[in-house]
């Protein structure tokens, strides 16, 4: 087995987390806890990591967030101070004369920032990450380009028979789309057993686009991460031990390291389910809990995992 | 049913003894959940899991201390430190122990029978009879004088209480049974020292 790329984690100073710890880390890392304790905080903190901080990733995170370029009453203060302000622990005021930085990493070797120096010691690595409204369609061509006619491509058949067994065959298409966002974009078709007539995967159903795009970013991040916002959204529960598995067996064959949320209990049982297979020891679910300002994680591996399950233990 | 605040038991024997003291007490059923964690090893195995329940606010661990007392309240103390407990007292306390942390669920601990000398259930529920009892000091020489032991020594009291147990009103009684046959007194002062406990762990209204 390939070493991890995080065998552990610390953040320091970044949004909700003044230090957070983790002193170990799996393969398939499963986060979850309540609303607003920084699940997604954390995943950002994972991409920018990820991606040595990287400014496209680093402006993708504001955006969704709304905190870019926000208004403020000295029309002195750099725009750029004034937005990236939000990522620091407890929003202060950035300047040259206030040096505040961030770290994320391992234990042993992180990643730090400040908006004077950029990242220092960090090394980009492969990375996908899919938020709760999936890959854009540019990006799907883009993915699907970096793995066609390559033995990868046999990964989405796997996903999408994990719904439909009756899949015979997957391929992009040109959409007929004359505007809007599939516009001169070419989208996933499947083809039916028996049948002869291609269909829009997005028209068989949303698990079935939720389980390609694992497929498909799984495909493309060996030796990388990826990280994956509320996993369970769109996936029927029957569905989710079989596409647990599925990510398993990919993130180690390809030295991947997964992070995943969740708010789903059927999903925790998913995961333990897989997790309790011999071969798939290898995952962890953290749960974060807020005290006051402080966020302390709490980690079930494969033993603690099993005993939660057979003694119907809450975890989230 | 709480899932908040949770008594761990080793055995079925000590949930319905419980139920039955409780009751006896009028301490109300659904305020806290025993739970039935079929004997001390996998009690030992598990508890770390059980004090990370998601919900938990109040953790109670009841546990026979058979042979050793202080060879069980090290093990206990041992995983609790694990834990990230890190004032336990180098003691049980002898009205039951409870352990606050900030951040952490409560934790209390009973070591059977009364958390000053080692022993099991069955030596606590020789606690709750009056000591002019006669026919306890006739199972108590009926025991010392049998012909053949094929028992040990630390099941002494065990095979005394099903002596006693045998040779009630309604012989062969379960231990919650007899309580409410006044076969054990349930107001003796050992039960009153365990419902205390319980009372104060769970911050129950004390009655």
């Amino acid at each position: 087995m390939s070493q991890l790329l995080l065998p552990s984690l610390e953040i320091k100073g970044f949004r909700g987390f003044q230090h957070l710890r983790i002193e170990n880390l799996q393969r398939v890392n499963l986060i979850v806890g309540k609303n607003s304790v920084g699940k997604t905080s954390l995943l950002e903190a994972l991409w920018l990591y990820a991606s040595d901080w990287n400014k496209y990733v680093e402006s993708g995170i504001l955006r969704e967030r709304n905190e870019e370029r926000q208004a403020h009453y000295d029309p002195k203060e750099l725009d750029y101070n004034n937005s990236v302000r939000h990522l620091f622990f407890n929003r202060p005021t950035l300047s040259s004369n206030n040096p505040l930085e961030i770290s994320i990493g391992s234990v042993e070797s992180p990643m730090t920032f400040s908006i004077d120096t950029g990242a220092r010691n960090g090394t980009p690595r492969a990375h996908i990450i899919i938020p709760v409204g999936g890959l854009s369609p540019h990006e799907i061509e883009q993915a699907w380009d970096a793995i066609a006619l390559t033995e990868r491509q046999d990964y989405l058949l796997e996903a999408l028979r994990i719904i439909e067994p009756s899949i015979a065959d997957v391929n992009m298409i040109a959409s007929q789309a004359r505007g809007g966002t599939y516009a001169g974009r070419r989208v996933p078709f499947v083809r039916m057993n028996g049948t002869n007539i291609p269909v829009p995967l997005r028209s068989v159903g949303e698990g079935m686009m939720r389980m390609f795009v694992f497929a498909l970013a799984l495909a493309n991040a060996d030796n990388g991460f990826l990280l994956v916002d509320e996993i369970e959204s769109g996936i029927h529960y029957s569905v989710q031990p079989d596409m647990w598995q599925l990510i398993f067996r990919i993130a180690q064959q390809l030295n991947i390291q997964v992070f995943a949320t969740t708010h789903s209990w059927d999903c925790i049982e998913g995961f333990q389910n897989a997790v309790a297979k011999e071969g798939f020891d290898d995952g962890l679910v953290v749960r974060l809990e807020k005290h006051g300002d402080e966020v302390t994680s709490t980690l079930f591996d494969a033993r603690r995992l099993s005993i939660a399950t057979n003694e119907l233990i809450e975890i989230r | 049913m709480s899932t908040k605040n949770v008594l761990l038991v080793e055995g079925k024997n000590d949930e319905h003894l419980l139920y039955a003291l409780l009751e006896h007490h009028a301490v109300p059923k659904n305020s806290f959940r025993i739970k039935d964690k079929q004997g001390w090893e996998k009690l030992r195995r598990e508890l770390d899991v059980e004090i990370d329940a998601s919900d938990l606010e109040c953790l109670g661990i009841l546990v026979d201390t058979d042979a050793s007392l202080n060879g069980r309240w090290q093990a206990l103390c041992d995983i609790l430190q694990k834990c990230g407990y890190t004032s336990i007292p180098s003691q049980p306390n002898a009205l039951g122990t409870i352990i606050e942390q900030s951040g952490k669920p409560r934790i209390g601990v009973w070591l059977m029978p009364n958390n000053k000398k080692s022993g099991m259930l069955e030596d606590f529920l020789q606690m709750l009879i009056p000591s002019e009892n006669v026919l306890w000091a006739y199972a108590q020489r009926c025991v010392e004088e049998l012909p053949e032991r094929l028992f040990s020594s630390t099941h002494n009291s065990k095979a005394t209480t099903y002596t006693y147990l045998a040779w009630q009103e309604q012989p062969g009684q379960l231990f919650s049974v007899a309580v409410k046959a006044n076969s054990f007194d349930a107001n003796a002062q050992p039960a009153q020292e365990l419902i205390s406990w319980i009372q104060r762990l769970f911050l129950l209204p004390l009655l």
